[in-house]
């Protein structure tokens, strides 16, 4: 059962789409995150690297929409870390939008989407491997270079209290990392939790009730934003995509976090590094072998 | 913003409306050829479109060839040159074209080698080197190696294809058909029948044929197009709207499920 896509201009299986949204969600649910493997999965049935990022990162922010509200008022979200992580993360956005046009522009976007995956997905596989085969042992080295980074956030100007979490750092923290993040959500369409989650739970220190509300506040109008911007710069978003991965993943995760609570974490997440490692190592293939003609035709119509 | 949502209605309604019905052209002189047809002449791109196949159909004068040809206006295009940096393949400039068709197909009743002078298919731009002669490169030393690769891509998508023996001849009748892709963009194509004899063309009969997308399909492309911004306002409400849904769906059948568990549920996280 085919359907005609009308941005990304080709016809796609809504069977196998959706299937690719339910792996997604699966493994969402059952490990916490997974919402990186979107466009990269999208990339392996066809679709356009850039149409790709841009059509997922919509669907991140059609998935974040609900969550953000229940964390809201249940209060778990630092609104004022939250809103500098936005302010960081439009720019860096804007700014990720704008690369994107340029490297469209020249005709190596493709290239620049993909190694990005192959050195982030390798990143992910290698750590989340070890985790599972050693999940009991501590890294002894990450702490010293954790508390080299906290000393150096503390020599920042415009320290500030922040309430809802109880820390107190600058107000530069947060609009760096949200910037940061808004440059990778523009050109790989990931959501940036991986990043976010594990920086305000390790080295600001905030409780993690609200790392999860404010990551997810600030994932929602990030990836809101960047698909703004991405539909008035580059014209990539497929709504038709997004949607339909979105049903897909809503469904996954359901079953992941069922899947969850019977089966081993360790042995699951040694299972998906190898499987995150494959893609990789497909992607990286790709780069490497001679294309079928010298010539790529640029941009969309 | 009102004006806007007006023209894009507008123009929804304009793609949506009967099509005008496109008829034989004039300049053609059809000579032995009495007849040509086409089972769609007006593609429409609904959601379910996954590509088309066109039945051609026509009649000849006894004693002659068939070659059939779709294309399309030729148009300017910019391609990125691939070459190898190290490990890795990538873009290492422009090379632009001109005058290239989105479709270009030819199918004939036997080979063109045997049945017209070359001279005739430069003239008709038949077969892949009538099309390169039609092809323009614009500063490329290698313009011959560029022409080839631009062909061989075309070729790959579908959109290109030389059948030697695609019309089939029953009598005065012949008969074949095109495949358009789904990747082959909305627009006007033409599909030209020449009936050859002594290695001439001796007469051309053309039926044009148009793809063009219609409801849902068209009312997405013109706002992305056109109101991008809009557009990307659309897409984060409607994504939103499906996983406010979805959310909402799921939370329902847990309370039917199960007793209300303890303090209020949150989702841990989004995708």
């Amino acid at each position: 059962m085919n359907i005609y896509l009308p941005i990304a201009a080709m016809d796609i299986n809504v069977l196998w789409l959706a299937c690719a949204g339910i792996a997604v969600g699966f493994v969402q649910g059952l490990l916490g995150s997974g919402g990186f493997l979107l466009t990269p999965i999208l990339i392996m049935m066809g679709v356009s690297p850039a149409v790709a990022a841009a059509s997922g990162i919509n669907a991140i922010a059609g998935a974040s929409v609900s969550g953000t509200f229940a964390h809201l008022k249940a209060g778990s979200v630092d609104v004022r870390m939250g809103l500098l992580m936005l302010v960081g993360g439009i720019s860096g956005g804007a700014l990720g939008t704008d690369i994107v046009r340029m490297l469209r522009a020249v005709g190596n976007l493709d290239l620049v989407i993909l190694a990005c995956y192959v050195i982030f997905m390798g990143v992910i596989g290698v750590t989340v491997f070890v985790e599972g085969l050693a999940s009991h042992v501590q890294g002894e080295p990450q702490a010293r270079v954790e508390s080299r980074l906290q000393r150096m956030l503390q020599r920042l100007p415009l320290q500030m209290r922040f309430r809802v979490s109880g820390v107190e750092t600058s107000a530069l923290t947060p609009f760096l990392l949200g910037g940061f993040v808004g440059i990778l959500a523009a050109l790989m369409g990931v959501g940036g939790g991986f990043i976010l989650i594990p920086a305000m739970a390790y080295l600001l220190g905030m409780p993690m009730r609200v790392v999860v509300g404010t990551s997810l506040f600030q994932m929602l109008f990030t990836a809101g934003s960047v698909t703004l911007m991405q539909a008035a710069t580059n014209h990539t978003v497929d709504v038709a995509l997004a949607g339909i991965l979105l049903v897909g993943s809503a469904l996954g995760a359901q079953l992941g976090a069922r899947a969850a609570q019977r089966l081993r974490a360790a042995q699951l997440k040694v299972v998906f590094s190898v499987l995150v490692l494959a893609m990789a190592v497909k992607m990286l293939n790709g780069l490497l072998t001679t294309p079928a003609a010298l010539l790529m035709e640029l941009g969309g119509r | 913003m009102r004006g806007r949502w007006l023209a894009v209605g507008l123009g929804v309604l304009v793609c949506c409306g009967p099509r005008q019905a496109w008829g034989q052209d004039a300049r053609d002189d059809a000579g032995p050829l009495s007849s040509l047809t086409v089972s769609d002449r007006d593609i429409e791109v609904t959601p379910r479109y996954s590509g088309e196949l066109v039945r051609v159909r026509g009649t000849a004068a006894r004693g002659c060839d068939v070659v059939v040809r779709l294309s399309a206006p030729g148009e300017a295009v910019t391609f990125s040159r691939m070459g190898k940096v190290g490990p890795f393949w990538l873009s290492l400039g422009r090379v632009q074209f001109g005058n290239v068709p989105s479709m270009y197909k030819v199918k004939s009743t036997r080979p063109l080698l045997s049945i017209l002078s070359p001279q005739e298919q430069l003239r008709y731009h038949l077969g892949f080197r009538g099309l390169r002669a039609s092809l323009t490169v614009q500063d490329e030393p290698e313009s011959e190696l560029y022409l080839n690769q631009l062909i061989t891509v075309r070729e790959a998508a579908g959109l290109y294809a030389v059948d030697d023996t695609g019309v089939t001849l029953d009598g005065e009748r012949f008969a074949t058909s095109f495949f358009w892709p789904a990747g082959a963009p909305p627009g006007r194509y033409q599909i030209q029948a020449m009936a050859v004899r002594n290695q001439r063309v001796i007469g051309v009969r053309s039926v044009p044929v148009e793809v063009h997308e219609v409801g849902i399909e068209a009312f997405i492309s013109a706002l992305a197009r056109a109101h991008g911004i809009l557009y990307g306002v659309f897409a984060v409400a409607l994504a939103g709207a499906v996983g406010w849904l979805m959310n909402l769906l799921f939370e329902t059948v847990r309370r039917k499920g199960r007793r209300p568990p303890p303090g209020r549920f949150i989702p841990t996280k989004g995708v």
